[in-house]
């Protein structure tokens, strides 16, 4: 890949002509390789595009088929569900909630008030240094 | 060009990844099906977009081509119910074959959340993807507001089943709003009657037995990393205050591995572990699966480096070409599989586990790293510490080098804003493998995908550029490796022990009662 400089001429509906320099010296076996390259190339273009040409019809009409039938699946797996079901909080879920958020709002603010200097949890001691610092802590 | 499949590794003189026709070949396409093909020398692969695929001698290959395959020949037979004859298909089949290779298609709306509640982190990892702050910055902390707002967000996109992850810097230095967000989510799911998925990447410095409590109580499945023997992990992941995180996250994962076996219901969130390639494990990987052998895991992920944020930066240090990583893969790989030949041990291999559910099962994984529109926007977002929405971890890593271009939005915009962001649209216009010069004819195209962030990081293209892309380059290799082996029968038998035993229980895949922690196994 990224061998050579390639400049494409002529009419496209009638003879095209491809003229191709290769980047940097090359002998003449190179040359011949590169041509070599370039035709087996064109030949296996050929094929590809005449096989996706021939086949755009059947592609897409699969492909439609493939659309109906995940419909038809998604429907039988939650009938009339196009979109997730509206949030119902009930009266308890809502005071767990509250509960939730308060409890974490005083979990932060006791976080906050025990943090000392930059490193509040001794994140950036070694694991044996915090587990020592710990320890020393708990048995204080 | 090579007339061998060696596309995916080592230096390219061709002209394309692709291979060119048997010399001489007659072709006839009249009668062909659509497909694509990848010559490994004495055989071909054919592939077509319904996920169907066949392996054929050269020699029966060139004759499909001439259309010399006649009706009565049971290859004929063959070819036509995987759809390659094109006046003998059953369309119902294919149609059905299409949506169960492809059905993160027919879904609407992300399943995987990454949720980024803090930027801080206490190592210091060479690679680190995640773009993480000193320990002190508390300013990169999720706040209450804005963890209610996120979840809000997430509930409000419309996929029925929804996995939030858990991501940093260390997550746990910011632990009550990992818990808040875990009741909070619980609770919507439950009102929504929405699948829910909880999981936590962290590096185990910061894990109590309280913690684990919550997260086994709750559900939150585990995960870490673990790139190998304490020497190679601990030169990858230097933990800020000096000694070994590597003794750390060995000793929890024993923990929680012996906390596993005692109780079926915790088995599902057994810790898995990721393990990221850099220059210095290429020549270990026998040793580093040792590791994961001794520590009983089920799973090693042999995961490439990508030069995205930090790793950008010191790539010159820790990288290497595509090759040199498809050379280490292979080479262990093939230990894995001589380890399960000969019963010395099961473990598998998860990114042959994640193509070969595609290729032999062909169902999708669930991987928003293969998929094509790419998982970016309509599989996964990332949510930042401050609110902001991006199209991916990735994108998110980008942001924080300075470039916030994959930023889509905010928690307080709606799912329908963020969709309809230029940089969505543009991300899924740019991931459609059918527009992709090479990839639109590449026999690996049904299996394969597209990486928006990864091409724009490389190749300031979110098309990117297939020929010259190294991700195209790795993971055409890993196809190629893992066809040769499939066609082997002794290494196919083990492909196929895996994938009985891998319940293909991804994140963002699995069951569960909506509002409650899995307590099963997908089947």
């Amino acid at each position: 890949m990224d061998r050579a400089y390639a400049l494409v001429s002529g009419d496209k509906a009638k003879v095209l002509t491809v003229t191709l320099r290769p980047k940097g010296a090359r002998g003449a076996d190179d040359l011949a390789a590169l041509k070599r390259d370039f035709e087996a190339e064109l030949a296996a273009q050929r094929l590809r595009w005449a096989v996706a040409r021939n086949n755009r019809t059947v592609r897409e009409y699969v492909v439609e088929n493939a659309l109906a039938l995940a419909k038809e699946f998604s429907e039988r797996a939650a009938p009339g569900a196009a979109a997730p079901a509206a949030e119902q909080l009930t009266a308890d879920q809502r005071s767990e909630i509250e509960r939730l958020i308060a409890e974490v709002e005083t979990e932060i603010s006791a976080m906050n008030a025990q943090a000392k200097g930059p490193d509040p949890k001794a994140s950036a001691l070694s694991w044996e240094a915090a587990q020592k610092a710990e320890k020393d802590g708990s048995s204080a | 060009m090579g007339s061998g499949a060696e596309g995916g590794k080592g230096r390219f003189l061709g002209l394309s990844r692709l291979t060119s026709l048997p010399s001489g070949a007659r072709t006839d396409p009249a009668g062909l099906g659509f497909f694509g093909f990848r010559d490994f020398g004495d055989w071909v692969l054919i592939t077509n977009d319904y996920g169907r695929w066949q392996m054929l001698e050269k020699n029966d290959f060139e004759r499909f081509l001439a259309g010399g395959v006649k009706p009565g020949e049971v290859l004929h037979e063959e070819l036509s119910g995987r759809g390659f004859i094109r006046d003998r298909m059953d369309f119902g089949d294919l149609a059905a074959s299409y949506v169960r290779q492809n059905s993160f298609r027919f879904i609407p709306g992300p399943s995987l959340h990454m949720v980024v509640v803090t930027l801080r982190c206490n190592q210091k990892c060479r690679y680190c993807h995640s773009s993480v702050v000193d320990p002190s910055r508390t300013d990169t902390d999720m706040d209450l507001e804005t963890a209610r707002k996120t979840v809000d967000f997430i509930f409000a996109t419309p996929n029925p089943s929804l996995c939030i992850e858990f991501q940093g810097g260390e997550p746990l230095l910011n632990w009550p709003i990992v818990k808040f967000i875990v009741e909070y989510a619980q609770a919507k799911a439950k009102a929504q009657k929405r699948r829910l998925l909880l999981a936590l990447v962290n590096n185990f410095t910061l894990m109590t037995d309280d913690k684990l409590q919550f997260l086994i109580d709750h559900g939150v499945s585990i995960c870490t990393s673990l790139d190998g023997p304490a020497d190679l992990h601990d030169a990858n992941r230097p933990f800020l205050g000096g000694g070994s995180a590597q003794t750390k996250v060995v000793s929890w994962v024993k923990r929680i591995m012996a906390l596993a076996q005692t109780d079926d219901i915790r088995k599902p969130y057994m810790p898995s572990a990721l393990m990221t390639t850099t220059r210095l494990s290429l020549a270990r990987g026998p040793e580093i699966v040792d590791l994961y052998r001794d520590l009983g895991m089920e799973q090693i992920f042999l995961r490439p480096l990508s030069p995205i944020g930090y790793a950008k930066r010191v790539w010159g240090e820790i990288g290497y070409d595509y090759a040199d990583f498809l050379r280490f893969y292979e080479e262990t790989l093939d230990y894995i599989l001589e380890l399960n030949v000969s019963g010395r041990s099961g473990i598998m291999e998860r990114n042959a586990l994640i193509l070969l559910t595609k290729i032999v099962k062909g169902e999708d994984p669930g991987f928003m790293d293969l998929r094509w529109p790419a998982g970016t926007v309509l599989g996964c977002l990332a949510y930042n510490y401050d609110g902001r929405i991006f199209v991916s971890d990735e994108g998110r890593m980008v942001d924080h080098q300075g470039d916030p271009i994959f930023n889509v939005g905010t928690v307080t915009d709606s799912w329908q804003d963020v969709l309809d962001h230029p940089t969505s649209r543009a991300c899924v216009a740019a991931s459609n493998l059918e527009t992709q010069p090479m990839c639109a004819q590449c026999a690996y195209k049904p299996w394969c995908g597209a990486e928006p962030v990864f091409h724009y990081e490389m190749q300031r293209s979110i098309a990117g550029q297939m020929p010259t892309s190294p991700w195209c380059g790795t993971h055409m290799g890993i196809f190629d490796i893992l066809l040769k082996r499939l066609r082997e029968p002794k290494t196919r038998a083990v492909f196929d022990g895996w994938l009985e035993r891998d319940l293909c229980q991804w994140q963002e895949n699995g069951p569960t009662i909506p509002g409650q922690p899995v307590t099963e196994a997908a089947s």
